[in-house]
């Protein structure tokens, strides 16, 4: 990385973590509603309390929102690849099924909430269930608009040098979509993350938004900024991953 | 152009009509055109009077309303990459492949085994002056190189027919006059059929055997002017300069009238 980059970069983020200490010392915001830097990273070991307000501590939290974001995300991706190739290769289907993605997705996700809890309870099938929701549509999106921005001259070049459709499949379109399938996966991996954050916080028996709702209940907010550190962490190791796949599948750009 | 028996390209009375908001649009009419072996046939004609259309009916990507073209006697019913191979405008190189994978691309296809596709690969990057570039991305060399590689993945086929839509026609002056006479280099040592669509008269007067002049849409063959000078041309001496302003005053005549009528745009 740039290192001009990198120092523009570190300065938001001292005077970022500046502020969080000094907003709760100088008394401008309660330190009950927000906890100092200080104080919140002093308590970072109570994380691992088997017996405190979060019974067995943060690594059981951790794997069930693993868990729960491993199988939404497998599904979002494996769902939104199926569909949208479904969608973009065959027309009919596209122009009788893409105004209906669009017209779901534009249905304010806060509405599943009352149905999933009703129908699939308090455990993993209904973080599962909105991680899904929320992230099968945006890679479908871009998988469809990656359809419509193949090279068509790619396509006649292909023909001409006899391709038959499978090979126009997997030596065109396939190699064209790929990135929009890696910023898909990139998408997914974003909102199944928000979704399931989002249903634990709401209700839920365990992981880490369970367990960030648990501590703000409790008024125990050094031990919710503790977890919250965790699942910003969490998304930050997520996108270095990610991005370092991008980097390996899309050496030739 | 001659007679029959030598002509590898017969084009019969080829017309084509597009159907664009309930209109039609006829952009070829009754063109009628034989290409014989071994001739450098390039088409000029107005700017939007189908040129590249008929390019792609020769080539089998696109049906003629009516008419036939024919290649070594065979009708043109689709792609035959055993007989005529297509460059495109803009190159149309794809940006994942190396410049050696995108010059196999058509052995690829057609399913030659990994070691020989290689080595065809590799003669025609030889051939077009790209040696040391094979394990390139086409982002990572010039736009001169990446038309030659789009010209080596044509002939690595080894068609019969060479047909090129306006190969050129995104690279500067200079670099478009070398791969020119580069390209006049290659078609001599391999004795290859190639007709070739341009705007430039500059260009079709240096390079070609023979000048076929459109007119304005819907396109039909005006005239064929068979251009007698020897290879390497100067385009400066006074038989080029006569050359262009022969053609140019025949293309005008279209233009102004394309003007005036203004087209169905």
């Amino acid at each position: 990385m740039n290192l001009k980059a990198f120092g523009f970069q570190a300065l938001v983020l001292g005077l970022l973590l500046t502020v969080w200490q000094l907003l709760p010392m100088e008394g401008i915001v309660s330190p009950q509603i927000l906890s100092p830097l200080y104080t919140t990273l002093i308590n970072f070991p109570k994380i691992f309390a088997r017996n405190g307000l979060i019974p067995g501590g943060l690594i059981p939290q951790l794997l069930t929102t693993l868990e729960e974001l491993g199988v939404a995300f497998v599904m979002s991706i494996a769902v939104s690849i199926v569909l949208g190739f479904l969608f973009g290769y065959f027309k009919v289907l596209g122009r009788s099924y893409e105004p209906l993605i669009y017209l779901v997705y534009a249905v304010p996700g806060s509405i599943y909430y009352p149905v999933l809890f009703l129908t699939l309870g308090l455990g993993v099938q209904s973080k599962i269930a909105m991680g899904f929701l929320f992230g099968v549509f945006p890679p479908l999106i871009n998988i469809l608009s990656g359809f419509r921005k193949i090279n068509g001259i790619y396509i006649s070049m292909a023909r001409s040098m006899g391709s038959s459709n499978v090979q126009l499949f997997t030596k065109v379109v396939v190699p064209s979509l790929a990135p929009y399938i890696m910023a898909g996966i990139r998408l997914a991996l974003i909102f199944t993350y928000i979704g399931v954050i989002l249903g634990e916080v709401i209700a839920s028996k365990g992981g880490l938004g369970w367990a960030i709702s648990i501590a703000n209940y409790n008024f125990d907010a050094p031990l919710m900024y503790d977890y919250i550190i965790v699942v910003v962490l969490l998304a930050v190791a997520f996108l270095v991953a990610i991005t370092a796949v991008e980097r390996r599948v899309f050496s030739y750009a | 152009m001659g007679s029959n028996s030598t002509a590898v390209i017969v084009v019969r009375g080829v017309s084509k009509f597009f159907e664009y908001k309930g209109k039609r649009l006829e952009v070829l009419r009754d063109i009628n055109l034989e290409v014989e072996r071994g001739n450098f046939v390039i088409i000029v004609g107005p700017s939007g009077t189908g040129k590249s259309t008929f390019l792609s009916i020769v080539a089998g990507l696109l049906r003629p309303s009516s008419g036939k073209v024919f290649v070594d006697g065979v009708p043109v019913e689709g792609p035959r990459p055993d007989r005529i191979a297509m460059v495109f405008q803009d190159h149309a190189l794809l940006p994942w492949r190396t410049v050696i994978k995108n010059v196999e691309f058509g052995l690829e296809v057609r399913g030659v085994p990994k070691e020989e596709r290689r080595s065809r690969a590799q003669k025609y990057i030889d051939l077009v002056g790209l040696s040391g570039f094979e394990d390139y991305y086409p982002s990572q060399i010039s736009g001169g190189m990446k038309h030659r590689v789009a010209i080596a993945r044509a002939l690595v086929l080894e068609p019969e027919v060479l047909l090129m839509d306006e190969p050129f026609v995104s690279l500067d002056e200079q670099t478009r006059y070398l791969l020119g006479s580069d390209l006049v280099k290659i078609w001599r040592r391999t004795g290859k059929t190639i007709l070739f669509v341009t705007h430039s008269i500059m260009e079709a007067c240096t390079l070609a055997t023979h000048v076929v002049i459109f007119t304005k849409r819907p396109a039909s063959v005006k005239e064929v002017v068979k251009v007698d000078a020897d290879y390497p041309r100067d385009p400066e001496d006074t038989l080029m300069a006569s050359m262009r302003r022969y053609v140019w005053n025949k293309l005008k005549e279209e233009i102004a009238q394309q003007e005036i009528g203004g087209g169905p745009e």
